[in-house]
């Protein structure tokens, strides 16, 4: 190595701005769980490999006829105003007799 | 065991920002690789695990990726004119008007070069590495990086005489 390449070797080179550190290692981290599911043609395997067993078990041990048949429905009735009215009543004579005098 | 991306980037980033920065002159374009570098070693952390050398790896991934990238914007048609608009400091600077001249200079010629020779030149010069691992970072025979090199520092000097002879 002669004088000159010397020369240039010693000229110092700029440093990364530092601003760049926690850019650089946040976006590594961010994409980090998405690099580590997507391609993984092994995890998207098991997956659907659970989703089956727990499909075929539900088959399995489901009542002849159960996939037919609908629960019943439960109606639930909304109060009549009448009867707000009458139970609105009762509170407020029961109210009354019981106020200390 | 996974490498620690914090410590990699504290012990490397120095170096790849240098040599991609000066493959590229370009920032925005040597952040992208930086970037690119090391989400593949977060996507596949066990490739850098059985490396002997982490540093020379590193640089090697980066020159892929930053020749990758300079391939697509020639493509583009953009690089070129990039290249011959900015001017873009490579160097640290200095308080010194004549060393300050002096790598603004340096910087200059170092554009004239072609990006395979750059890379030799930078590789030698400021990562220190020999001919063989120049060969092996940048896939090439150790013949081709030793005179790429000469027909670099040949150029830089031609480029550079005036004001070297001058500052000495």
């Amino acid at each position: 190595m002669n004088d000159f390449e010397d020369r240039l070797r010693r000229t110092p080179l700029r440093m990364a701005p530092s601003e760049w550190r926690d850019q650089v290692l946040a976006s590594s981290a961010h994409r980090d769980w998405r690099a580590e599911v997507w391609p993984s043609l092994s995890a998207w395997a098991a997956l659907a490999a659970v989703w089956l067993l727990l499909f075929g078990i539900e088959r399995l041990t489901a009542p002849p006829g159960a996939a037919q048949e609908r629960p019943p429905s439960v109606a639930i009735e909304a109060p009549s105003s009448d009867s707000l009215l009458a139970y609105h009543a009762a509170l407020t004579s029961t109210d009354t007799h019981h106020r200390p005098h | 065991m996974p490498p620690d991306l914090r410590l990699l980037y504290d012990a490397h980033a120095g170096a790849l920002f240098g040599f991609v920065l000066n493959l590229t002159r370009n920032e925005a374009d040597t952040r992208d690789v930086l970037q690119e570098v090391f989400l593949k070693i977060a996507r596949h952390p066990q490739q850098l695990v059985a490396v002997r050398d982490a540093r020379a790896w590193l640089l090697r991934l980066a020159h892929h990726l930053a020749i990758d990238r300079l391939r697509r914007c020639r493509a583009g048609e953009r690089a070129l004119e990039r290249i011959a608009v900015e001017p873009l400091e490579i160097f640290a600077t200095s308080s010194d008007p004549d060393e300050a001249a002096f790598r603004s200079a340096l910087a200059k010629a170092l554009r004239e070069l072609p990006a395979e020779q750059r890379a030799v030149v930078h590789l030698k010069l400021w990562e220190d590495l020999t001919f063989v691992e120049i060969a092996e970072t940048l896939d090439i025979p150790p013949n081709t990086a030793a005179s790429r090199y000469r027909y670099g520092i040949d150029k830089l000097q031609a480029l550079l005489r005036p004001l070297y002879e001058e500052l000495r």
